[in-house]
């Protein structure tokens, strides 16, 4: 009855992987701290999140699909806190987050480069 | 007090019974979790309505995912453009508490946005891409989360059933 459940946790995983990728491309990707700290906390998040899915979907009992989903959610408040508390402390350090003027565009792509 | 207890003990022996494998133990484990739901400190999570908790889940989940997808598309883009700004929003509804704890940290869900800050008067929020509807979509989360608790005195148990009801309502006239 429930083998059609192992077909859609290979999927979510696979799903999963896909924004850990992006969300690591975004690390790598993105200007300022403040902007990785968004790829970090929202597409890491929703990716193990698919990836704890996943394997929810393929675990042997209800009480291990619990735990994995248990997993989630402790994740998903440690790095939201977490996210926040870099956040406030590169502010208090005297980070300043990059604003963007809608007409200054050439200023950024020259900032790109690192 | 008994209703306290009840409250707190079914969550932790859901905890018991997820962490445990399937429940085989009890024999540790309901000692266990009475120790632990007599020696819990109150938390702000005593306040939080659980019906109105489990409403809420679809949604901060469904954030979640919009979150992740508009992050993962710009990531993808071959040069991410990004107008990131900070703006404040002040607080309209929620008082001082575990609640704005919780605002802060479904801030850091809810697509586009990250908790900069928390002060008492005023959330300070960066966004990664504006539109004219993040500060309305801030509103509507804070009474959105204001519903979830019950407010009252710190302690919470005194209050009586029929006020809860009324809570969400008064909160709205608060907003206008």
């Amino acid at each position: 009855m429930t083998e059609w459940l192992h077909p859609l946790g290979y999927a979510l995983i696979a799903a999963g992987t896909g924004f850990f990728v992006a969300g690591n491309l975004g690390l790598i990707r993105f200007p300022d701290l403040y902007a990785r700290l968004h790829a970090l906390t929202k597409a890491d998040n929703l990716g193990l999140g698919l990836i704890c899915l996943g394997l929810a979907c393929q675990a042997p009992s209800l009480a291990a699909a619990a735990k994995f989903l248990l997993v989630w959610a402790l994740m998903l408040v440690a790095s939201s806190i977490g996210a926040t508390l870099i956040a406030s402390t590169a502010l208090a350090c005297g980070l300043r987050p990059r604003q963007q003027r809608p007409g200054s565009m050439e200023d950024d792509e020259r900032e790109d480069t690192p | 007090m008994p209703g306290r207890l009840a409250r707190r003990f079914l969550p932790l022996a859901l905890l018991w019974w997820a962490i445990s494998g399937g429940g085989s133990a009890w024999a540790w484990g309901v000692p266990a979790i009475l120790i632990a739901a007599l020696a819990m400190p109150q938390s702000g999570a005593s306040r939080l309505r659980p019906l109105a908790l489990l409403a809420f889940l679809p949604v901060a989940l469904w954030l979640a995912l919009r979150g992740g997808l508009q992050v993962a598309a710009l990531a993808c883009r071959p040069r991410p453009r990004l107008e990131s700004r900070v703006i404040d929003h002040p607080w309209h509804c929620l008082p001082e508490g575990p609640g704005r704890l919780l605002m802060a940290s479904l801030v850091n869900l809810i697509p586009g946005t990250l908790t900069l800050r928390l002060t008492p008067d005023r959330l300070r929020v960066h966004v990664l891409k504006p539109n004219t509807d993040t500060p309305a979509e801030l509103v509507r989360l804070e009474t959105r989360v204001a519903r979830l608790y019950r407010h009252g005195n710190a302690g919470g148990e005194n209050e009586s059933r029929g006020e809860n009801e009324n809570r969400g309502e008064n909160e709205e006239k608060e907003l206008r």
